[in-house]
């Protein structure tokens, strides 16, 4: 059967109603572009949460007055350790070019003595950068002799722990809340366009068209309205995009996957809804 | 070739048809006639396959109602030629289109198309119209071009529910002459009226219905 003739007819009944036309992609392209915004503040986030974890170290701090030789068995063990990347190990003195470089003061000069630990910086596998994972690390190297203190960003590793989910879920939601939304708003265009186009139907069943070729029209105009949307969408998140670059936060990152995702979103949301309407209505006819 | 096995249909309820039995042979012509609501216009539906008996079978061709799956309706429909009183035409497509349709729903290839419908138009002398919107012909030219749409896949049965019931008496007659002319030529008609003078004037075999019973054929 002529895939041709059913895109023709799919898009002769695009322009039919036209205002229908107008506001149901009107409502597309801004549930889309929600979502888009949603995916982009989402793959920002998850930029940022990478960042700090990547940067996220843990110091062990050891007891002052230890030599190399002990400090570089603690080094040994920790490099042992599941989850450890690297290990750093920082000597008194260094640690004292390090006060300098921050505070702009010798430690030495000021007190008359280096009461600065020697320490080990650690970097962990991505795998553990999570609070629980640093924190069962920590309980264990505290029990080691010449371990003094163990310190790492509890409070910042907290947060990202415990918001950072809640922030995906809550993003989540709201773009399968939106999701569903246009498809309804799509699935009630095209069962309108069915109820007026009844007659046609009718007759195209009279004269043996089977029930592919009778849905056919119908889902190449729930595409159309899909596709249209997602376009139309992507243009405006990409001006919003330039604009938030240019006035608002210059390191906001995107990219294409996420103009492919809205497009092929409106897509599947213009298929789903119209398959679901002239279904419905078919299986009331046949 | 058409059989009708002791069908009885209830439609919410109330009885259409009573344990009808009646046989329709290849190439016959016979009016279903009897008052509004006898059950005429359910007994082609049951033949195209729009409802369904309750109890008893209907046979068309090789198709039973008892057996077919839904998915071989639409075979069933291109056997037959389906005509109605208000002719069931598309508005917004020209009479060339309207018909063409019927051939482009079942998948024939453009080529093919133009040639077939040029064929059926000048058939039933509607050719002249064939750029025109059913709005812009009258109610004769507009049953005629219906009368095309039903036999342009060659049907080996025209169904036809009070085709002249929207006519007056000279369309009435060019339409059945129509009918006589396409029965000639060996397509079976089963035409549902009321209208006692047109089959006085062209005179075949009778089915009388009332209240869903058959009561003479």
């Amino acid at each position: 059967m002529s895939l041709g003739f059913s895109i023709k007819e799919g898009i002769k009944g695009f322009g039919r109603a036209r205002m229908a036309t107008f506001v149901t992609i009107t409502s597309v392209v801004l549930a889309l572009i929600m979502i888009g915004l949603f995916i982009l503040l989402a793959i920002n986030i998850d930029r940022w949460v990478g960042e700090k974890r990547k940067h996220l170290e843990v110091e062990v701090f050891l007891e002052p007055g230890f030599t190399e030789a002990q400090a570089q068995k603690i080094v040994q063990k920790l490099k042992e350790l599941p989850g450890v990347r690297t290990v750093r190990y920082i000597s008194q003195e260094e640690a004292a070019r390090r006060f300098k470089k921050e505070f702009g003061r010798d430690v030495q000069e000021v007190l008359g003595t280096n009461p600065l630990p020697p320490s080990c910086i650690l970097r962990l596998q991505p795998a553990y950068q999570n609070a629980e994972s640093i924190k069962r690390l920590s309980r264990i190297v505290r029990t080691w002799d010449g371990v003094s203190d163990v310190v790492y960003g509890q409070e910042l590793l907290k947060v990202i722990d415990r918001y950072v989910t809640l922030i995906y879920l809550i993003i989540g939601g709201l773009g399968l809340v939106l999701l569903i939304v246009a498809t309804v708003l799509v699935h009630n265009a095209i069962r309108l366009i069915i109820y007026a186009r009844h007659e046609t139907i009718e007759i195209m069943k009279l004269v043996g068209a089977t029930r592919a070729f009778i849905r056919r029209p119908f889902l190449v105009e729930g595409i159309l309205y899909g596709a249209i949307g997602g376009a139309i969408a992507d243009v405006v998140i990409w001006i919003l995009m330039g604009v938030m670059k240019n006035w608002v936060y210059a390191d906001i990152i995107q990219n294409w996957q996420t103009y492919a995702i809205v497009l092929a979103l409106g897509i599947l949301i213009g298929f789903i809804s119209s398959e679901l309407s002239v279904n419905k209505y078919l299986n009331k006819l046949i | 070739m058409i059989e009708f096995y002791n069908v009885s249909l209830n439609i919410d309820g109330k009885a259409i048809l009573k344990n009808v039995s009646f046989r329709l042979f290849k190439g016959e012509f016979a009016y279903i006639v009897g008052p509004s609501g006898a059950g005429k216009s359910t007994i082609l539906r049951l033949i195209y396959m729009d409802t369904f008996p309750d109890q008893g079978m209907v046979i068309v061709n090789n198709y039973s109602s008892a057996k077919i799956r839904a998915h071989e309706i639409p075979y069933l429909r291109r056997e037959l030629g389906v005509v109605f009183q208000d002719f069931k035409l598309l508005p917004d497509r020209t009479v060339y289109e309207n018909v063409a349709f019927a051939l482009r729903a079942t998948g024939v290839k453009a080529k093919e198309i133009r040639h077939r419908v040029v064929r059926v138009l000048n058939e039933v002398n509607v050719a002249q119209q064939r750029s025109k919107l059913p709005e812009q012909i009258s109610g004769g030219e507009r049953q005629r071009v219906a009368i095309a749409r039903a036999i342009i896949n060659n049907p080996f049965i025209v169904l036809a529910d009070e085709p002249t019931g929207n006519l007056d008496a000279q369309n009435s007659r060019e339409i059945m002459e129509i009918f006589e002319r396409i029965n000639r030529k060996g397509t079976a008609i089963l035409m549902a009226t009321h209208d006692q003078l047109l089959i006085d004037q062209y005179p075949h075999r009778v089915i009388k219905i009332e209240e869903g019973r058959i009561v003479s054929q």
